[in-house]
């Protein structure tokens, strides 16, 4: 069976060869097959007839329809949104670990005694030693100590984590979902 | 009979013409010759079979005038020239409007038509487009989009099943 003869049996293959034969597209040998084949079919005429009009048609619409932009081929990168929720997931940890260090750092600048229990508290005189320890946010004078507390708040207020943090725990969290399978129902 | 049948059938018939010789004055020509042959020929032709029959003609008197053209000198000078660059013959400015004059496509198909390619993926327009409209070849397309040729070629057999499958369209030609 030739290759006219099978894509003729078919009503898909039929519209695609005459659509093929209106546009020029088959060689001399299948051109006369499709002759043929049109003498012994008039069905097949009147799909000459209608591809030719669809052709024409197709000709018309575009001549009236502006050009759009062309397809660009190769797609952008998709990010899944597991890889987007992962991402934040450490830049949260990482700040986390920001503050918890900055807190520790935070902490070796007041004195031990300051960090007295108030059930350790026995007596009045007791609560008014503690209560004297505390800062008098009523001056507002900024003395030799404040100025550290300050410098320390202005680190505080900006716990964004740094790329190099962000990036070991990427690797580090990489390393850990190699060792252990996917879970597809985790979040 | 076949007078009548001839009127009846003009459109089809010339539409048919262009899509065998993509040339839509050689089209008119062969239309012509096709209804002297078959008043000629009428007492040879059976009712039941008349459609048939005159499309059998205009294929073969179709097929003849090329023949014909071919053996004329200054044609085949040219047609060598296409040949060897293999140009894709496709429909010119001139064949629209013959077409367009003799109400040979109706206004109305050609609105559904443009809705119809424009909801086409993007991909299956430019196809689409490029090869019907600009008249380049599939090669030409498939090299400037960096794409394989039976990319292209499924992009643009799918695409026109498309419209094909739009009840809209199918609604349109039955008007």
């Amino acid at each position: 069976m030739s290759e006219i003869t099978e894509q003729l049996a078919t009503t898909e293959g039929r519209d695609w060869l005459t659509m093929h034969f209106v546009l020029g597209e088959l060689t001399e040998q299948q051109s006369a097959e499709f002759d043929a084949a049109m003498l012994n079919d008039s069905t097949l005429c009147d799909a000459v007839v209608h591809a030719s009009r669809l052709m024409l048609g197709i000709a018309l619409a575009c001549e009236s329809t502006p050009i759009f932009s062309p397809v660009p081929v190769t797609p952008p990168v998709p990010v899944s949104s597991r890889s987007r929720g992962r991402r934040m997931g450490i830049e949260v940890i990482a700040s986390a670990v920001m503050g918890v260090m900055a807190a520790f750092v935070y902490s070796q600048f007041l004195p031990l005694s300051s960090f007295v229990p108030v059930t350790s508290l026995e007596s009045p005189a007791d609560v008014d030693a503690f209560v004297s320890l505390l800062p008098d946010e009523t001056t507002g004078d900024v003395g030799a100590d404040d100025e550290d507390f300050a410098f320390l708040e202005d680190s505080l207020t900006d716990l964004t984590a740094p790329e190099w943090l962000l990036t070991a725990v990427e690797l580090e969290q990489d390393q850990t979902d190699a060792n252990t399978p996917v879970d597809s129902n985790v979040y | 009979m076949v007078e009548r049948a001839c009127v009846q059938w003009e459109r089809d018939l010339k539409v048919f013409l262009l899509g065998v010789l993509r040339d839509s004055h050689l089209a008119e020509d062969v239309f012509q010759k096709t209804v002297i042959q078959a008043i000629g020929s009428s007492e040879f032709v059976r009712q039941e079979s008349l459609k048939g029959w005159l499309f059998a003609i205009a294929l073969n008197e179709a097929r003849q005038s090329q023949r014909e053209k071919l053996r004329d000198a200054k044609q085949r000078e040219k047609l060598a020239e296409q040949l060897a660059v293999e140009q894709p013959q496709r429909l010119t400015g001139v064949d629209v409007r013959w077409m367009t004059e003799r109400g040979l496509v109706n206004p109305d198909v050609v609105d559904v038509l443009r809705v119809s390619v424009a909801r086409l993926p993007k991909e299956m327009q430019q196809v689409i487009r490029q090869r019907i409209y600009e008249g380049r070849t599939f090669a030409e397309i498939a090299a400037e989009m960096d794409l394989p040729l039976g990319t292209v070629l499924t992009w643009m057999r799918r695409g026109l099943q498309k419209l094909r499958e739009d009840s809209r369209l199918r609604d349109s030609w039955d008007q």
